[in-house]
């Protein structure tokens, strides 16, 4: 697991960045609805926060960036009706991605490593009895997933694009337990077992660092 | 996307029966030697917020502590039950992930009566998806008090 990490996190932007020492930075950004399916799926998450930011760069190639993102997840969930866990994790994601040279449609993939922690508590409510609560046993564990996006962009300003994603992934992670259906940076865990998948929808507004050209997308 | 959804289904498939131990108030079997059971006119349990039913078969157990002693009133005699028990919290499965099972007490101590002679039996309220429920039945996992002799 931690070898897939290390691949996934430094090798590839290692490999970007050996192309070009000075990467610029092309714009900052924010993920303004992160999994639109998770407030229309049945998962019923609990007061959930969930923040992530991006800083995309230029690399040497046109219409190709690169861009890195901190995520932070904050969630409860009741399971089975009687067990109540709460959920808090932290995310790194780097993302390469391709823009079409003649519109703003855009595609790419990225690769997330992801920490959470999940305390529980189990509540047996009682007919004749009062009721029970205690605490489960404290869990922490890491995940990694490999994520591809496709989407289209507009811009508002000339500064302000309008990213809308579709995005898909593939998920290796063991946190909670019962294993939280969340990992942060990517989104809802379908399956509750260690390799899992995601696919969902969000919105993204990023500030361009330098305005966008009015007719064409090159660097 | 298409071998996503086979996997779910199949997931959902091999799940079907896991029952992840406690999930409401427990309750303990308690059988009586044949037709005794109607010479029971009330049932107290100490501790209880209610009385419960003479006709029910099983009786409910206290989780806010490790014994629950019944009172059975017959016309001529009074008899008291003290069960044991240990609560254990531990991780049953990717799906349940940690249950809450009742085990026999450290101690070997398992009950106190007056009843004469009684044989305590305890069971997993946690059942596993593959096949175990076929050999117990529901109502038959838990705690099962066999009272053989009044």
């Amino acid at each position: 697991m931690k070898k897939l990490g290390y691949l996934i996190f430094v090798l590839i932007p290692l490999s970007i960045q050996a192309q070009d020492s000075t990467l610029k930075i092309r714009a900052v950004g924010v993920d303004v609805v992160k999994n639109v399916t998770h407030y229309v799926s049945g998962f019923d998450f609990q007061n959930p926060i969930i923040a992530e930011c991006y800083v995309q760069f230029f690399t040497p190639k046109p219409n190709h960036y690169f861009s890195v993102s901190l995520g932070y997840a904050s969630m409860a969930r009741r399971a089975q009706n009687h067990f109540l866990q709460s959920f808090r994790g932290y995310s790194v994601k780097t993302t390469w991605e391709q823009y079409s040279k003649t519109s703003r449609k855009f595609f790419g993939y990225s690769g997330v490593f992801s920490y959470g922690t999940v305390k529980g508590e189990l509540e047996i409510q009682g007919n004749y009895f009062p009721n029970y609560k205690t605490g489960t046993p404290y869990n922490q564990g890491i995940g990694v997933a490999l994520e591809g996006f496709a989407g289209t962009s507009a811009l508002l300003f000339k500064r302000i694009e309008t990213r809308f994603l579709l995005r898909g992934g593939t998920i290796i992670a063991d946190i909670g337990n019962p294993q939280f259906p969340y990992l942060t940076g990517l989104g809802i865990s379908y399956l509750p077992e260690m390799l899992s998948f995601n696919v969902g929808a969000t919105i993204q507004l990023f500030y361009l660092i330098k305005r966008a050209p009015k007719h064409h997308l090159t660097n | 996307m298409k071998f996503f959804f086979i996997c779910a289904l199949c997931y959902l498939l091999c799940s079907c029966g896991e029952q992840c131990g406690i999930t409401a108030e427990p309750v303990a079997a308690i059988q009586f030697p044949f037709n005794t059971e109607a010479s029971i006119s009330k049932v107290s349990i100490l501790g209880a917020l209610q009385d419960v039913s003479n006709e029910r078969v099983q009786f409910p157990l206290n989780l806010n502590a490790d014994s629950t002693t019944y009172i059975f009133t017959q016309s001529n005699r009074i008899d008291t039950l003290t069960v044991y028990y240990k609560k254990r919290i531990y991780n049953a499965s990717n799906t349940c992930g940690y249950v809450l099972d009742l085990e026999a007490p450290a101690s070997g101590k398992t009950h106190t009566t007056t009843f004469k002679q009684i044989e305590v039996e305890y069971r997993s309220y946690y059942t596993p998806s593959h096949g175990a429920k076929l050999y117990y039945p529901e109502e038959e996992s838990g705690i099962i008090v066999k009272i053989n002799e009044l």
